[in-house]
């Protein structure tokens, strides 16, 4: 029986583990949809749950994707993308995270960057 | 495209676990030969390769939908989240499955290996992420579910092998847990939908409801052919009428389709939406 005893006591500890809900993207900053003079030195995502984020690319006017780097923060719903170097133009980021209940969230951001002022 | 991948072979993994538990479990519940019960040992061992494969797919796919990137962050988003703690549950009983059998190891031991089984699934998905309580009400639901699959495996298998008596002995011990197992079934799935789905703006239904709706018409398929099996084939097969025993045999088989397309419209379900969307 102590197979049995092991078995019944890996049961009780799986139930020990804490579960969240589906996350979904509560901020970032800078906000999605703002348009900059040049590109931020960083990307904050705030999650409304804790995630595991695991890819953020971003698409330029080139349509050419490229992957991003990010950073996990102290708190488990806060991520930083450090130096996302968007073009000039339209940037599309779309970021993919793990939720707590083993879901695949996904989403996009826009950022435009306006072109430098032409110096005369 | 990645999507529907993940659909099948989550379905995959829900026939292969629900079949491999409920086996085990209708063994211990159920009168069966002894022929019968090495025959359950080897198909659940079979099972278990279907599981192995499922459970991998399930893996793959689902890293490919996270990014396909197999560096460092994205397994380790996988196997430290509540998917790596299901699949060491799987893998952990499996293991324990291979390796007893009648002949080695006490009915604990196959129960508690068939149980983490079941707890799998529960552990993980949207019951679990709302709190241990319903994912409990997830695993005693999956496991009587699981239960019910099993015996109907055995059903079919006395309908076709046994003896008239020994096949009544089966149907009856069967009609009388069922009804304890079937009743805990459909009251621990309606506690699932009611808490896990809100409501609030019925009867516009959310895509997640829409889909359940569809489930749920099919689950009421099952019932009413399990109602069929119990109220008009049972009574004759109990009188000794041997053609009740074919009937009863077809009318399984069309019982494990429909909940084929139950598991199908599950995953869909769970792949596709969230209560939460």
């Amino acid at each position: 029986m102590n197979y049995f005893h092991t078995v019944v006591a890996t049961l009780l500890l799986a139930f020990t583990a804490s579960a969240f809900a589906h996350v979904e993207m509560e901020s970032t900053t800078p906000k999605s949809g703002s348009t900059l003079t040049q590109s931020p030195p960083a990307i904050e995502l705030h999650f409304d749950d804790p995630a595991k984020l695991t890819s953020v690319t971003v698409t330029g006017s080139d349509k050419i994707e490229r992957r991003l780097t990010f950073k996990a923060t102290d708190k488990e719903n806060i991520f930083n993308v450090t130096e996302p170097k968007l073009a000039v133009g339209r940037n599309v980021v779309k970021w993919k995270a793990l939720s707590r209940d083993g879901h695949v969230a996904g989403g996009s951001l826009v950022f435009v960057i306006k072109p430098a002022a032409k110096t005369k | 495209m990645l999507d529907a991948v993940a659909t099948i072979v989550r379905a995959l993994l829900y026939v292969g676990l629900l079949s491999c538990a409920g086996l085990v479990f209708a063994q211990f519940t159920l009168p069966c030969s002894a022929e019968l019960k090495k025959g359950i040992v080897r198909v659940t061992q079979r099972l278990t390769i279907v599981i192995v494969g499922a459970a991998a797919a399930s893996t793959f796919v689902l890293i490919l939908r996270l990014g396909g990137q197999f560096d460092a962050t994205t397994l380790s988003a996988v196997f430290s989240s509540s998917v790596g703690a299901a699949l060491f549950m799987q893998f952990s009983g499996i293991a324990l499955l291979v390796t007893s059998t009648d002949e080695t190891a006490g009915r604990g031991i196959r129960i508690a290996s068939a149980a983490l089984l079941t707890l799998s699934l529960g552990f993980n998905g949207h019951a679990a992420a709302e709190g241990p309580f319903e994912g409990m009400i997830a695993f005693v639901h999956l496991s009587a579910a699981a239960w019910w699959i099993g015996s109907l495996y055995l059903l079919r298998y006395a309908c076709a092998h046994y003896r008239i008596e020994e096949t009544a002995t089966l149907v009856k011990r069967f009609g009388v847990l069922a009804m304890r197992v079937v009743g805990a079934l459909i009251v621990t799935g309606a506690a699932l939908i009611f808490s896990l789905v809100e409501f609030s703006e019925f009867p516009a239904l959310t895509p997640y409801e829409r889909n359940l709706a569809i489930k749920l018409l099919f689950v009421a398929a099952v019932l009413g052919l399990a109602s069929y099996n119990k109220f008009r084939l049972t009574p004759k097969l109990l009188g000794g009428d041997a053609q009740a025993a074919s009937s009863l045999r077809r009318i399984i088989d069309l019982e494990l389709i429909v909940i084929g397309i139950v598991l199908i419209a599950t995953a869909v379900l769970t792949t596709y939406t969230s209560p939460h969307d």
